[in-house]
């Protein structure tokens, strides 16, 4: 059995460390795709010397690679971060939910409890009521 | 606060160790290796986040469902005082006429 207290805060969604690591392993993979030294052996033919066409279209490929990775990296953060927060909104929503339901049901039964208890005084006061008639 | 002890299985999602390779094929360079590390670690830490979000999704179900059950069985007690509550007034209610009857 698993003790349960329905109240208890939600322990905290993504943390920061992990946030942290994420980004930085995908700045790393931005930067690695990125180098110009990486782009260039694609262009390699054999039997032809490297010039600069081939040094200037590498150097294309790995400016929009690390563009590309660098914006991954980003958004990627930014959707870790709007989890962070929904979440927490939604376990906050979730707890005023509870607790009003809990209250509405103590005032549902503290009315119950009063209207019985009226009733059976009413019953009295009748019975002493013909009594004493 | 309001406590109690659940017999709802406690289990969460069950993730892998994040794997870290070293390339069988090494003799195709260092760059290759290096390629290999820079998306291996991107892909770890991604795994990582996807981890967590996956307790934290359970958790969030898990306490939803533990507090409807709590709010049921509450509602279940309430419900059963007020037929209790019916029953004594009614049993009141037959002991005023029986008293009424006699001293008529």
């Amino acid at each position: 059995m698993n003790q349960v207290r329905t109240t208890a805060p939600l322990p905290a969604a993504l943390s920061a460390q992990a946030m942290q690591a994420q980004m930085n392993n995908q700045m790393a993979q931005a930067y690695a795709m990125g180098d110009p030294r990486f782009n260039l052996k694609k262009y390699d033919r054999a039997g032809f010397s490297r010039g600069a066409a081939q040094m200037n279209q590498a150097g294309v490929d790995a400016a929009k690679n690390i563009a590309e990775g660098v914006a991954q990296a980003y958004s990627g953060n930014l959707a870790n971060q709007q989890y962070n927060a929904l979440t927490g909104l939604q376990a906050n929503q979730a707890q005023e939910q509870n607790a009003q339901a809990l209250g509405a049901l103590q005032q549902q039964n503290a009315y119950a409890n009063q209207m019985a208890a009226l009733q059976r005084q009413n019953q009295i006061m009748g019975l002493l009521g013909g009594l004493l008639s | 606060m309001f406590t109690y002890n659940t017999t709802l299985p406690n289990l969460p999602p069950q993730s892998l160790p994040a794997p870290n390779l070293e390339s069988p094929y090494g003799r195709y360079g260092s760059t290759h290796q290096d390629m290999l590390n820079a998306q291996m670690g991107a892909a770890n830490a991604n795994y990582e986040i996807e981890r967590q979000k996956a307790n934290t999704d359970y958790a969030l179900k898990q306490q939803a469902a533990e507090r409807q059950l709590v709010l049921q069985g509450l509602q279940q007690m309430g419900e059963a005082q007020q037929n209790q509550n019916a029953l004594t007034n009614q049993r009141i209610g037959n002991v005023s006429g029986l008293l009424s009857g006699l001293f008529r």
